[in-house]
């Protein structure tokens, strides 16, 4: 990416059916998931049948009865992909699973408002909205509107039997000053078959395949939408 | 959803601890001697219970970030050999896309968390990344983070799956 990112996430989200009160930090220091180290300093926050949710210094896990969501915003990212693949490859390796999303989100400074605004007007422009569209620029800084959120999919894929790959773009709400954008792409992928979504093995082949695939293509398409600060 | 939850939870245990009192302010009251001096009340006091005390703050779907670590560039490798203070490992440049080891570096041992020391092992296979880490408050620094992948055993599985495999293959050459 022609940007560094002021703020970088990877998340890989599974749905399936899962049971929230096993996630517990302890039961990854066990099975050799985690060290003792990283859950001595994590930050538990609730561990109950309906929801687990903690944090390390480089993980944050959420569990609830019928998602897996794992986020970090630290470099190298494989560590999530060996974090999920050991726990639903080696461990819970019965666990009905359905979907997998390996989502890629980045916030990035423009340097200034003027090309924030410009690439908006670019990826949204104001004209085909005729007499409203004139209405939306505002007269002034502090009332001036514009592109909030625009979301585009792609579903011709060859690589999967059943997804989509879905991005999401608008202004930051993290880079100040209003100069910076924000990329989100979600990666989704789908098992069709009932029988071979009652384990983990379909998912967890998909994710081994596609984890580096997938964040090298998210970040080729975030590369895009940071190349239209040269045009 | 989490705040219904946490609502849930809490109301349950609320009625719980009223009833107890309730049984408990019902026993005492039977019980005391003295009790005919009081009014026996037409309606129990409730003490409130401070909901705050008894849970954290509701969570937030994602807690506020304090650090990215964004790489600029990053390498697998596996180590080749292991010394008193070093240790040197073959690397595929995984940013330029590269497919084979080219390169051979040493890294020194101080470099690894205590963590990653544990799994330092020979053919132990990692990955370097370099790059900016950035603060909430705005300060960025250059580093280099080294980590040891978390790869599983085989599984019976998949040990499975390979040895049909090469008898698939093993046929075909012999067909051959």
């Amino acid at each position: 990416m022609r940007i560094e990112p002021e703020l970088s996430t990877v998340s890989c989200v599974l749905l399936g059916s899962f049971n929230p009160a096993i996630f517990h930090p302890a039961w990854f220091v066990v099975n050799g998931l985690l060290n003792r180290t990283e859950i001595d300093a994590a930050d538990i926050k609730l561990v109950h049948r309906e929801i687990a949710a903690f944090s390390t210094e480089w993980l944050d896990l959420q569990v609830e009865p019928t998602r897996f969501i794992s986020v970090t915003q630290e470099a190298p990212f494989i560590r999530l992909l060996d974090l999920v693949t050991g726990t639903f490859d080696e461990y819970l390796s019965h666990t009905p699973l359905k979907m997998l999303g390996i989502n890629r989100s980045v916030h990035f400074s423009v340097d200034d408002e003027g090309t924030r605004n410009r690439i908006g007007k670019m990826l949204a422009p104001h004209e085909p909205w005729g007499e409203w569209g004139k209405m939306i620029e505002g007269g002034t800084r502090e009332k001036r509107g514009g592109l909030r959120s625009l979301t585009m999919e792609q579903r011709d894929l060859v690589d999967r039997e059943k997804g989509f790959i879905l991005v999401k773009v608008g202004p930051s709400s993290i880079v100040k000053s209003e100069i910076g954008i924000f990329v989100e792409i979600n990666d989704h992928y789908e098992v069709t078959d009932t029988d071979r979504s009652q384990g983990t093995q379909a998912i967890m082949e998909i994710l081994k395949r596609q984890f580096d695939t997938s964040i090298k293509r998210s970040e080729w398409i975030i590369d895009q939408v940071m190349g239209l600060t040269e045009k | 959803m989490h705040g219904s939850l946490l609502c849930d939870i809490a109301d349950d245990t609320f009625e719980a601890k009223r009833d107890w009192s309730l049984a408990q302010e019902e026993k005492q009251y039977d019980s005391s001697s003295e009790s005919r001096q009081y009014d026996r009340p037409t309606k129990l006091e409730y003490q409130p219970i401070d909901l705050s005390q008894l849970f954290p703050p509701p969570r937030r779907q994602r807690r506020e970030f304090q650090s990215t670590f964004s790489a600029l560039q990053e390498w697998e490798g596996y180590v080749l050999s292991v010394s008193a203070e070093t240790f040197s490992a073959r690397l595929i440049d995984l940013t330029e896309c590269k497919e084979y080891e080219e390169e051979e570096i040493d890294f020194p041992l101080a470099d690894l968390s205590d963590s990653d020391l544990k799994e330092l092992r020979l053919g132990a296979i990692f990955r370097w990344a370099i790059g900016y880490r950035r603060t909430r408050g705005g300060t960025k620094e250059r580093i280099s983070k080294v980590v040891f992948r978390r790869l599983p055993a085989w599984t019976k599985r998949e040990l499975e799956n390979n040895r049909r495999k090469a008898e698939e293959w093993a046929i075909r050459l012999v067909g051959e």
